[in-house]
């Protein structure tokens, strides 16, 4: 979709909501828009975590930064980009430091589309060449980069301006740092949206994926690998994760990642992401294992564990017997 | 494309699946909950939503583009025994799915009775879509939450009230608002006495 206008404006830390803030449009052709319109083309892949717009208190549809966005939607001008940029200045602390806020609006036929994008401040050294073989070496101050850890965008794209654009993606690299103001900074307070998928449903999303991926998968190694990720999925509580990121996070080998992407219906469950809440989790994955010192690993189902394994208490130790037809090819063999 | 055609369509590929979809997960997700009569969902029928779509407010088309405007082409309902179970049920759909509106429908007086629900609009999760990628599919449904005897006025009272062709006189209309009195009294009635018998037996 083609651009339609770029705005530039600098947000710096102004949580106190003092600070003018200072921008331009940017307009011509050269190296700088050819970035930016490469950023813009791009930005459908680079954003995907799907977020929403949040309701007022008082549950209407009414969300004031939608509402900012509308505006510069409808008018593509550099006062509505002020508004909106004026409005992540004032929630910039000087842990989420200055950065270059980018808006870029575009429209084809009856569709829209924008972009805001932020690029972090960060300090850099140039270096030049010069005719005696010698080089320049300066310090230079207010470098914004895309590469930096701390980059973010979103984008929003629908064609009803009044009823559409309560969702849209977002990249934020910070998002799972462990301090609230740096990775609620762009989502929760910038953009007052939330993730798409609530905690709830994306934990019980996972816990049943999990449940049938474990259950059909042919390869006794594979069915190993993914009943231990139950276990050690409580370390990822309040993280936010989707399934993908679940199996990265954990180093599951590609044949369990493998499992677990045939189980999800499609590429929007599989990439959602959601905060992990893991005693929801657990409410639809109840997975209990035992690990003895002999190096043997008992697991079953919960429900079933008591049913399928009968113990018996020794003085220093337990004797755990089961009974049942093997199901499992590689598992007669191995056994 | 007429709108008649573009939202038949839509209908046949993508609301009558995705809402049958939809009855099974909100069955899932409410699973533990006992006091639930039914929980039924729909695509709203060609006819209603063109009806729908022409209706007038202020003298203008409420809708100037009805195929997005138009929130509940997918509705739901969960009816439950008594008063307290709404709010409950509420708190449960809220903690599984993303609302961008709730409301609480009550009679604009104290002195009148009439429709009573909690209805809320939410996103359409994608585990129930069909094509996840399909842009121009609605994004929201439309869910209420009724107690039973709020359900019972309220369909009969959109089939009696709301004919255009009969203009019911004041007096049909005093019988109409002296139903859903009673209806009221009798959720009243019947939340207080569970509420006597669950404080007597915790």
């Amino acid at each position: 979709m083609a651009i339609t206008k770029i705005f530039s404006f600098l947000a710096v830390p102004d949580k106190a909501g003092e600070t003018e803030v200072h921008g331009t449009e940017i307009t011509g052709t050269g190296r700088l828009l050819e970035m930016l319109t490469d950023l813009y083309d791009r930005s459908d892949r680079d954003c995907r975590i799907p977020i929403r717009f949040i309701m007022s208190d008082e549950g209407e549809q009414i969300n004031i930064r939608r509402d900012t966005i509308i505006d510069m939607i409808n008018n593509e001008d550099y006062e509505s980009g002020r508004v909106l940029a004026k409005a992540l200045q004032d929630v910039t602390t000087h842990r989420s430091g200055m950065g270059l806020f980018f808006i870029i609006t575009g429209k084809e036929s009856n569709r829209n589309k924008i972009l805001l994008s932020r690029f972090p401040a960060d300090n850099g050294i140039m270096a030049e060449s010069r005719q005696d073989g010698r080089i320049d070496v300066k310090f230079i101050e207010r470098v914004f980069m895309k590469n930096a850890k701390s980059y973010k965008a979103v984008v929003y794209e629908g064609s009803s301006v009044d009823s559409h654009f309560w969702d849209g993606f977002a990249t934020d690299k910070q998002i799972n740092v462990g301090i609230r103001t740096i990775s609620d900074y762009w989502v929760k307070d910038f953009l007052k949206s939330d993730f798409l998928i609530n905690s709830a449903l994306g934990s019980k999303r996972l816990a049943e994926t999990l449940m049938k991926a474990i259950k059909d998968a042919p390869d006794l190694d594979v069915k190993h690998e993914l009943v231990s990720s139950v276990v050690l999925i409580r370390n990822l509580n309040r993280q936010n994760i989707s399934i993908k990121t679940f199996g990265e996070r954990l180093t599951l080998s590609p044949e369990a990642r493998g499992a677990l992407r045939k189980t999800v219906r499609n590429r929007a469950m599989w990439e959602e992401t959601f905060r992990l809440d893991i005693e929801e989790f657990r409410k639809n994955a109840p997975y209990k294992t035992i690990i003895l010192d002999n190096g043997s690993t008992l697991s079953a189902p919960s429900h079933k564990f008591d049913e399928v394994f009968t113990v018996r208490e020794g003085e220093n130790n337990y004797s755990y017997s089961t009974a049942g037809k093997v199901v499992d090819e590689k598992i007669r063999r191995r056994t | 494309m007429a709108l008649k055609e573009k939202y038949s369509q839509r209908y046949k590929e993508y609301l009558d699946p995705v809402s049958k979809n939809l009855q099974s997960f909100l069955i899932e997700i409410l699973k533990d909950e006992n006091r639930i009569d039914r929980i039924s969902t729909r695509a709203k029928s060609v006819n209603r939503f063109l009806s729908k779509a022409k209706k007038i407010e202020n003298g203008t088309l409420k809708y100037s583009d009805p195929i997005n405007e138009i929130q509940d082409q997918i509705g739901a309902r969960v009816i439950t025994f008594y008063l307290d179970d709404v709010d409950n049920i509420a708190t449960i759909l809220k903690k599984y799915l993303a609302p961008i509106e709730e409301k609480r429908i009550v009679p604009d007086s104290v002195n009148e009775f009439g429709y009573e629900g909690k209805h809320f609009i939410f996103f359409i999760p994608t585990d129930v879509q069909v094509d996840a990628s399909n842009e121009e599919a609605p994004k929201f449904f439309e869910l209420q939450i009724k107690t039973l005897y709020q359900h019972a006025w309220s369909e009969a009272n959109h089939d009696l009230g709301y004919k255009p062709e009969i203009a019911l006189k004041n007096d049909e209309k005093r019988k109409l608002a002296f139903t859903a009195a009673q209806s009221w009294g009798a959720d009243t009635i019947f939340n207080d006495l569970n509420q006597v018998i669950e404080n007597s037996t915790n």
